[in-house]
């Protein structure tokens, strides 16, 4: 499992991180705009230039133009003066307007307007009215005045639009700068996010495959174990067949001290268990082997399965770590008699020959839980024909719903009884589980009784409308010799 | 009286938590431990609930008290638990006992 703290925390960071990110790529991209409008500015600067240089032209003409009317009298000179001073008047309005857009406070095209008029009323106009008047000294002077005054003007606007020239050049380079700054800052800050994500990922990946490793390890061990415990064949007699299916949990689920057992005693009589250890891994599975062990020690000397649980108790209780369900049986195959004793375990399903099911409850606590428990056993009558189901709980809580989970394994037997197969347990376990693993452990043992001198057979759908036969029925005779030679 | 109430459901993967607080009522005069909202349990919780009444049955103190819900009943049955430890169907129940 991942931490979970320490991949909030990784998320976090990553999420500071990406606002960090996100705010770099935000001001790059905010210079970069403002680049984008310098350039405007400057193209409104350039347009002032070029309508400055016009105006000083339109004033040079119109200067030229009265002289040379002076000097020679003719009308061509005029020709240029005219015009000029026609177009002069918007043109000094479109250098205003640039002006104005590059920012305010401009008073020189103002100046410039209002000395060309002056200059137009006080010198051109007297001078081509009459040139005698034009020549005389304090018209020149006032003249030159005049055209020195808006030679100045247009000095400092010049100066004024280089200066602004300037400021916007060093403002883009600046600009520039800022978002060669902050792209990188982005690129850098992309770049260590990238590190840091691909290094937390390696390191949980690391983490999982450890885990993952660990996990598999103990639960290959605890499959061996439990594959070495359930190994041994399942007896083989005469007038019972028995079939035993385990398989264990899927991956993501635990592995548990799930267990079957079956043994044959002399007289006739057949020691089964199944049980279930709380818990999982290696220390259930060994768990598990003490308590069989103890189940068929104790089950060969005492016939009473409830002293069997009893004395399986006591062993378990100097464990003293968890607790163990189980059901442990004996058949006396030569009185067709079952005693059952259970120690907290989902109750053995008996399928009678004639399709009525039967729960064979006998309640006591589960194994190794408390220090003088009692434990009783339940006997019941067996007939040719009927099948004894024994099951952990993984066959019925695999949904996490009990109730569910019982009704599909009665339906599932119901099922199986009917259809005739020959492995009763594993048909039973493909009914419920199909082909998905089972989320827990899951064990069943099935044992079928039949006539002994039937050779192990598909359970045939008629056999539940038979007549029930009590096994004991059969010649003795036949019943030795079946034994002896299953045996 | 002691309450400790769960709610959820209670698996191998929550036992270390449920043995802690269940801990808490080895020691207590009367010990319930409400379960009415708990919704799925398996053997290992099961098994918790035992060794506290084994501890403090060996101390010599009155066997817990456990509230049971309807979705749970099943498993307590199966179990044979209402022979060890008495079941209750409401919290209210469980305190006048």
């Amino acid at each position: 499992m991942i931490n979970p703290v320490r991949s909030r925390g990784a998320f976090f960071s990553l999420l500071a991180a990406t606002a960090v990110l996100a705010l770099f790529a935000a001001a790059a991209f905010l210079s970069r705009n403002a680049i984008e409008r310098n350039a405007d500015f400057q193209r409104a600067l350039r347009v002032a230039q070029v309508d400055r240089s016009r105006l000083v032209r339109l004033q040079l003409d119109e200067e030229t133009g009265m002289r040379g009317y002076m000097a020679t009298r003719a009308a061509v000179f005029l020709q240029p003066y005219r015009s000029s001073r026609l177009a002069f008047s918007a043109a000094a309005a479109a250098l205003a307007r640039d002006m104005a857009a590059l920012g305010p406070g401009d008073t020189h095209v103002a100046q410039e307007e209002r000395i060309n008029a002056q200059w137009l009323r006080d010198v051109a106009e007297p001078a081509i009215a009459d040139p005698a008047t034009g020549s005389r000294y304090t018209l020149q002077l006032r003249g030159k005045q005049l055209v020195d005054a808006f030679r100045a003007q247009d000095a400092a606007l010049s100066d004024e639009l280089d200066r602004i020239a300037d400021q916007a050049e060093l403002r883009t380079s600046r600009q520039i700068a800022n978002t060669l700054s902050w792209s990188l800052a982005t690129g850098v800050a992309l770049a260590v996010i990238l590190l840091c994500v691909s290094f937390v990922q390696q390191r949980l990946e690391r983490e999982l495959e450890e885990q993952r490793h660990a996990y598999l390890e103990e639960k290959r061990v605890a499959d061996a174990l439990q594959e070495a415990f359930l190994r041994k064949e399942l007896p083989e007699l005469a007038k019972a067949d028995l079939h035993g299916v385990y398989v264990p949990a899927g991956l993501e689920a635990k592995v548990g001290g799930d267990w079957y057992d079956a043994f044959e005693l002399n007289d006739n009589r057949i020691l089964f268990s199944i049980g279930d250890v709380a818990g999982h891994g290696i220390d259930a599975a060994v768990i598990m082997s003490r308590v069989r062990q103890a189940v068929l020690s104790v089950g060969v000397e005492e016939r009473d399965p409830a002293k069997v649980l009893a004395r399986a108790n006591e062993i378990l209780l100097l464990q003293d770590v968890t607790i163990v369900t189980a059901v442990c049986g004996m058949i006396d195959l030569a009185h067709s008699v079952i005693t059952v004793a259970n120690a907290g375990h989902p109750a053995p399903i008996l399928l009678h020959a004639n399709g009525q099911t039967e729960m064979l409850k006998a309640g006591g606590p589960p194994l190794g839980a408390l220090d003088r428990p009692s434990y009783a056993s339940h006997t019941t009558m067996i007939d040719t024909g009927s099948l004894l189901v024994l099951y952990t709980d993984g066959v019925i809580e695999y949904g996490r719903d009990w109730e569910r989970g019982e009704a599909k394994l009665i339906e599932a037997i119901r099922s199986v009884k009917s259809g005739g197969v020959l492995d009763p347990a594993a048909s039973i376990m493909q009914a419920i589980f199909g082909n998905e693993p089972p989320v827990d452990d899951v064990a069943i043992l099935t044992i079928t009784f039949r006539d002994a001198d039937a050779s192990p057979q598909p359970m045939a759908a008629d056999v539940a409308t038979a007549s029930a036969r009590p096994i004991l029925d059969r010649s003795a005779r036949t019943l030795i010799q079946s034994i002896g030679s299953a045996s | 009286m002691t309450i400790a109430a769960f709610s959820g459901e209670i698996d191998f993967t929550t036992r270390e938590e449920l043995r802690a607080r269940l801990d808490t009522l080895k020691e207590a005069a009367t010990a319930v431990v409400d379960l009415s909202d708990v919704t799925y349990m398996d053997s290992s919780a099961l098994a918790e609930l035992l060794f506290l009444h084994r501890a403090r049955s060996r101390a010599g103190r009155s066997v817990p008290r456990l509230v049971i819900g309807p979705r749970i009943t099943r498993i307590f049955e199966v179990a044979g638990i209402q022979n060890v430890m008495p079941l209750f169907a409401t919290l209210d129940e469980a305190r006048t006992g």
